[in-house]
């Protein structure tokens, strides 16, 4: 009997001995805490590439130039001023002596000239911003011909590039051409400085004979992360929290709010929100479109909106020819008619007021009106008898009313449509094979897009096609090497230039997921680059987006629309199209 | 019974192994690139990635990372989360997996063995069906189900903290929710097997020389009828303590479980093998500690002897 | 997980079974309350979900499983028509005509499942009870291998693996859906299975009165139709009654993380997960998730009431202990 009754009271106290070793008992309170819709990806500057990464980087890191909290203009952060010669080409920065890293160094213009150079040494997502900058493109190419195969190739000289640190507080970077948006470029966070000294523990040599190396990522881990941002993090709790503190080094320490900071990680939704309600964080940046329109009809006021620089689209392939797993049959969706009468068959109203419900703009542009752009101009369609180009805040107008013909891009207008595709050989959608839609299961409102798609187009034209869901990886494989026929996808700009949107379809784009090869459209991106005119730019940049909701390589569904739950004593987050928050002004009212 | 598990522990490195290539395998062949990222990315930066990460060729992986798994106990980086070393998530997670797990596994031994046997004295009567209803719904709606209506239920109430781990009434939920599946097993378990011993002869005689009820379950029947739910507990166990994905991502918990899942869905290979070969090691470790305390509970059974 | 519970089980019922005649099973299955209260709701469920595919695949009927409305998402159950019974979706889809369709996918589904699994771990067990030596030795240990493996892995490289090939093979992307769903889930339902046909199998061969008709000269082929067979009938009914509930689970978690029944095909696991999804302390569709929970709940706790009853009756010893 004894024997028996040991063993419930041996697990008694591994319950209790393991609940204390797994970490129970919690830290104080953070000045400001918030919730993100889920954990950090990385926090190196090389391969960062989601939001979230990109929210904390300007809380621990600055560059030449960074966001102003209010107005999220580029100001001089690391950098005091900058001249530029008269043609536009060659910057001249002059650095702030009194900026520091978090260990004390003072933040030279070797850290910008070692950050940069790194990027075109090893080649990151973001490293394509950099060609603006003289001899930089060659350079990275020179660096993969020579690490690949070091006999048959010249040793790459960094010294052609134009970045060089003229001295110790003055860098002085030439571009090709003149780039207006240089200054947003320098603020976003691919152009940040890092600490080469404090990154050596963590350098790995890769190959001897060539000198390549990389770095480890855990560098960007507290203790050994060294910033020069407001805030230091200071601690690191996998899949739990992170840790910012105020820090003491930073230059502008007296206008920094808050003393600490904390990020809650929450990888499920509802378990987000169920954090923000208890008030165990301040302010849930990334609300589930499903909750968010429950909370708008309850008519919460925290509830805090504002449209985002970004499009929810469908992707078609333009190949002449389905890829090999589908048959390698000639592709319908080469033929613009088809894509145009798919594009004027789908009632974006209908996937606005039931799937997403957050008051998004059914969308016929690519790029969204929503003000970041408030120069661009978006050009009439090809039903409008307009002649002038529309304005964003009239393009708000016209989509927030019911869509008619007139206005930019394809008019939702199922006759249209099927004259179009019976024009093509579809009269009825006889003869249309049915492709497949592939969408990605982990996103909560694209398996109801599809659904929705796939009933229109069958009521409307008569076509059918199949869904097939596929879980992340697997789905963005298919889209990356061009494996699918229609697909729903996203974008948003990283920074507020035009050409953040444009930059996706020229037919040497690797994000050109439709392989869309238009002359014309590349022509026009290529003129603009050189034109120093900002008014003309824009004016051949709204051609080349005209193309683009013309012949529709992809179908524009809505705007997204930026929600986000704070309460009102919370100050200096301000739901804003790029989603850009810079916590230096960020503080509680208690 | 020491040379038994002696034996029995020499064994685990050939099976690890096995397991380990079948893993790796089956990781290997599933589509999907690990290095992939939000947007389309350049084919040198994923060549680089794959160089960084020794996978570039199965056997260029399979040469680098089993050396440092035996030689150093280095599972390598992760190819998903690349901040951090499989070693150091699988140590943030596993304390907090085995604490949650072994708190579900004290609740379904001891609510489903008291039910099972309350169920089986009373067979037949009221008591009996709706014990087993109520055990038997634990396996008849998807877990997910359950946990969110108990998430939800901590959220209106606020009786206990609603997800998270932080504080010890923090666990109770969750593992309310993960002790529901095991404990539908021991509850038909027991009440079968306390069904067996009550029929049996010596039972008879022992309320036919006049001892209470009470004492003769709880006192004798009990033992042996406890031995099939021990002989479970050692898989309940290994489940319930390298987690359940679902219990650890509705309640926000930061396990291994979800690991299990997150891993394969990320194609991050390193952590896959990783988190299969610590899963491997609980259920060959408990499998045998089961076999262990079987045998001493019961001094009849030779353990020993080849089980047919 | 499932698998190693019920595998477990067996090791307690071990025991030989004694053939009964096969009228005297029939009948008494009949006097199972158990068997005739579970096997009715069944189907009950299962004629309903079937007899109504005429409806709810018809795309112009009033009950089509895809029929959008805009105007009715989310709107709570009414009285009448018979399609708001059960209140609409996201979409504007009637529930109820979605859970019929979803109960012919969920069952047949887990019907498959169990269907491999059998034909599987039958195979498997008896060709390792059969054999014996070094075969047995081999597949009783590649079993433990695979138990070792976490199954979830296994399901979705499965299904990673062969859905493609799959749609090129039938040209038709749901039914290859289908296929690689309850073939991934039966391929890892069948270890339990094997290892019980194995311990019977066994358990037979070593009977006094096996020796004896090998003495007399019976062929293998008659001992094994007339003899050793007509034993394992029992357990494997058993098992196959319980491997149902659990693949109709298994469906409802691949569902709940994005690898299991392609939209917009229902199923009462991806219903349940849709009516999970919508859960929140703000508003709570209840229809959504309570309804298609219901069925699950009554049809697997009627599964599981079947298969208890069946095992109580193929196993003369605990009868008496009941008695």
């Amino acid at each position: 009997m004894l024997r028996i009754a040991s063993i419930p009271a041996v697990l008694v106290l591994l319950v209790i001995a393991s609940l204390y070793w797994s970490g129970m008992g919690g830290t104080q309170r953070a000045d400001f805490a918030f919730i993100n819709r889920g954990d950090i990806y990385t926090l190196d500057l090389n391969q960062m590439s989601y939001m979230q990464d990109f929210r904390l980087t300007y809380g621990i890191r600055e560059g030449l130039y960074a966001p102003d909290p209010e107005t999220l203009r580029p100001v001089p952060a690391g950098a005091m001023s900058s001249e530029t010669s008269p043609d536009g080409r060659v910057w001249t920065f002059h650095l702030r002596p009194q900026a520091k890293w978090s260990n004390g160094d003072p933040v030279t213009a070797h850290d910008y000239v070692f950050s940069w150079r790194r990027f075109l040494e090893e080649p990151g997502e973001y490293t394509y911003l950099f060609y603006y900058i003289k001899g930089a493109q060659a350079y990275e190419n020179a660096c993969t011909a020579y690490y690949a195969e070091p006999d048959k190739h010249p040793r790459p000289d960094f010294a052609s590039v134009g970045a060089q640190a003229v001295d110790s507080l003055t860098l002085r970077v030439t571009l090709n051409d003149p780039v207006p948006f240089f200054l947003e470029l320098l603020a976003f966070p691919p152009f940040y400085p890092r600490n080469e000294k404090s990154m050596e523990p963590f350098k790995v040599i890769q190959n001897e004979q060539t000198g390549q190396y990389a770095y480890r990522t855990e560098y960007t881990r507290p203790p050994d992360v060294v910033t020069n941002g407001p805030f230091n993090l200071v601690r690191w709790d996998y899949k739990r929290r992170l840790i910012l503190k105020k820090s003491d080094t930073y230059w502008d320490r007296a206008n920094v709010k808050s003393n600490s900071i904390e990020m809650v990680v929450s990888e499920n939704p509802l378990s987000q929100f169920l954090i923000y309600e208890t008030g165990e964080v301040d302010w849930q940046s990334d609300v589930p479109g499903d909750l968010g329109a429950e909370l708008r009809a309850k008519g919460r006021t925290d509830l805090r909106t504002s449209p985002a620089f970004g499009t929810a689209f469908l992707t078609f392939l333009c190949r002449p020819n389905l890829p090999d797993d589908l048959g390698g049959k000639p592709n319908p969706l080469a033929d613009i008619r088809v894509r145009q009468a798919l594009a004027m068959a789908i009632d974006k109203q209908v996937i606005v007021d039931t799937v997403t419900r957050m008051g998004e703009l059914p969308a016929r542009t690519y790029l969204p009106p929503d003000g970041t752009l408030p120069d661009f101009r978006f050009k009439p369609g090809p039903f409008d008898s307009r002649k002038e180009s529309y304005t964003d805040v009239e393009v708000r107008k016209l989509l927030s009313e019911k869509p008619t013909d007139a206005g930019p891009g394809l008019p939702y207008n199922v006759e249209r449509a099927r004259k179009l595709l019976a024009e093509a050989g579809y009269p009825d959608g006889k003869g249309f094979p049915p492709l497949p839609i592939v969408f990605n299961t982990d996103s909560p409102v694209r398996p109801k897009i599809v659904q929705v798609i796939k009933n229109q187009w069958k009521e409307k034209l008569g076509i059918t096609i199949d869904i097939q869901s596929l879980e992340g990886k697997a789905y963005k494989e298919r889209i990356s090497k061009k494996q699918y026929a229609i697909a729903p996808v996203a974008w948003y700009g990283d920074y507020p230039d035009m050409s953040t949107f444009t930059d996706k379809y020229l037919s040497t784009s690797l994000q050109n997921d439709s392989d869309w090869q238009n002359k014309t459209f590349d022509e026009l991106c290529y003129r603009a680059t050189k034109e120093a005119d900002p008014e003309k730019r824009v004016a051949l940049l709204s051609e080349a987006e005209h193309l683009i909701d013309t012949e529709v390589p992809i179908v524009p569904l809505y705007h997204y629309v930026n929600v986000s739950l704070s309460r009102d004593n919370v100050h200096g987050v301000r739901p804003n199209p790029r989603n850009v928050t810079i916590f230096k002004s960020v503080y509680v009212e208690k | 019974m020491l040379q038994m598990a002696l034996w029995r522990i020499a064994q685990f490195p050939l099976i690890l192994a096995v397991i380990y290539l079948l893993t790796f395998t089956l990781a290997w062949v599933a589509p999907g690139n690990p290095f992939a990222n939000e947007k389309n990315m350049d084919p040198t930066v994923i060549a680089n990635l794959e160089k960084r990460f020794h996978a570039r060729s199965a056997g260029e992986f399979l040469w680098h990372y089993p050396k440092n798994i035996v030689l150093h106990g280095d599972f390598g980086p992760s190819m998903q989360y690349r901040e951090w070393s499989v070693n150091d998530i699988i140590f943030a997670s596993l304390p907090v997996s085995v604490a949650l797990g072994i708190f579900a596994v004290a609740i379904a031994t001891f609510v489903g063995v008291g039910v099972g046997t309350l169920a089986a004295v009373k067979r037949g009567g009221f008591l009996d069906w709706t014990s087993l209803s109520i055990a038997l719904i634990g396996i008849s709606l998807p877990s997910f189900v359950t946990a969110a209506l108990l998430l939800m239920f901590a959220a209106k109430t606020k009786i206990v903290p609603a997800g998270g781990w932080g504080s010890v009434s923090s666990a109770i939920l969750p593992a309310i929710a993960l002790s529901l599946l095991p404990m539908a097993y021991i509850v038909r378990l027991t009440r079968v097997s306390m069904l067996d011993v009550l029929g049996s002869d010596f039972v008879r005689t022992a309320r036919a020389k006049g001892l209470s009820r009470s004492i003769v379950v709880w006192k004798h029947c009990l033992r042996n009828a406890f031995l099939p739910v021990l002989s479970y507990l050692g898989p309940a166990a290994a489940f319930a303590m390298t987690g359940s994905f679902v219990v650890e991502k509705v309640f926000n918990i930061p396990g291994l479980g979800q690991h299990f899942v997150n891993s394969v869905l990320n194609r991050d290979r390193t952590l896959i093998l990783g988190v299969v070969l610590v899963y491997s090691v609980f259920l060959l470790t408990f499998n045998l500690l089961v076999d262990i305390a079987y045998a001493w509970v019961d001094p009849r059974i030779d353990v020993t002897a080849r089980k047919e | 997980m499932t698998t190693a519970a019920t595998d477990t089980l067996s090791a307690t019922e071990g025991e030989i079974l004694r053939v009964a005649p096969r009228e005297d099973l029939f009948s008494r299955a009949m006097r199972s309350g158990r068997v005739v209260w579970g096997g009715g709701i069944i189907l009950v469920i299962a004629l309903a979900s079937v007899l109504t595919l005429f409806f709810t695949l018809n795309e112009s009927s009033a009950l089509y499983y895809d029929r959008q409305n805009a105007e009715l998402a989310r709107v709570a159950p009414k009285a009448w028509p018979p399609q708001a019974w059960y209140g609409y979706d996201n979409l504007g889809r009637s529930i109820f005509a979605r859970c019929l369709l979803g109960g012919t996918i969920s069952m047949g589904v887990g019907t498959a499942a169990a269907t491999i699994s059998v034909v599987l771990g039958v195979i498997v067990g008896l060709i390792a009870g059969y054999r014996g030596g070094w075969i047995d030795s081999v597949l009783m240990r590649s079993v433990d291998v695979l138990y070792g493996l976490p199954y979830i892995l296994l399901v979705i490289l499965f299904k990673i693996a062969f859905e493609r090939p799959l749609n090129e093979l039938f040209g038709n992307a749901q039914a290859a859906n289908l296929v690689v769903l309850f073939s991934a889930i039966g391929l890892v339902s069948w270890l339990t299975m094997a290892r019980v046909v194995r311990g019977q199998v066994l358990s037979i061969r070593s009977m006094p009165y096996i020796e004896a008709c090998r003495s007399m000269g019976l062929p293998q082929g008659r001992i094994f139709t007339r003899h050793v067979l007509p034993n394992l009938i029992g357990p494997i009914t058993v098992y196959a009654t319980l491997t149902v509930p659990s693949a109709i689970l298994q469906e409802s978690f691949l569902s709940f993380l994005g690898v299991g029944i392609n939209p917009p095909l229902p199923s009462w696991g991806s219903l349940a997960a849709e009516g999970v999804g919508q859960l929140s302390p703000i508003r709570f569709y209840w229809w959504m998730l309570i309804f298609p929970c219901m069925l699950l709940v009554v049809t697997l706790l009627s599964l599981n009431y079947m298969g208890d009853g069946l095992r109580d009756i193929f196993d003369p010893k605990r009868e008496a202990a009941k008695l």
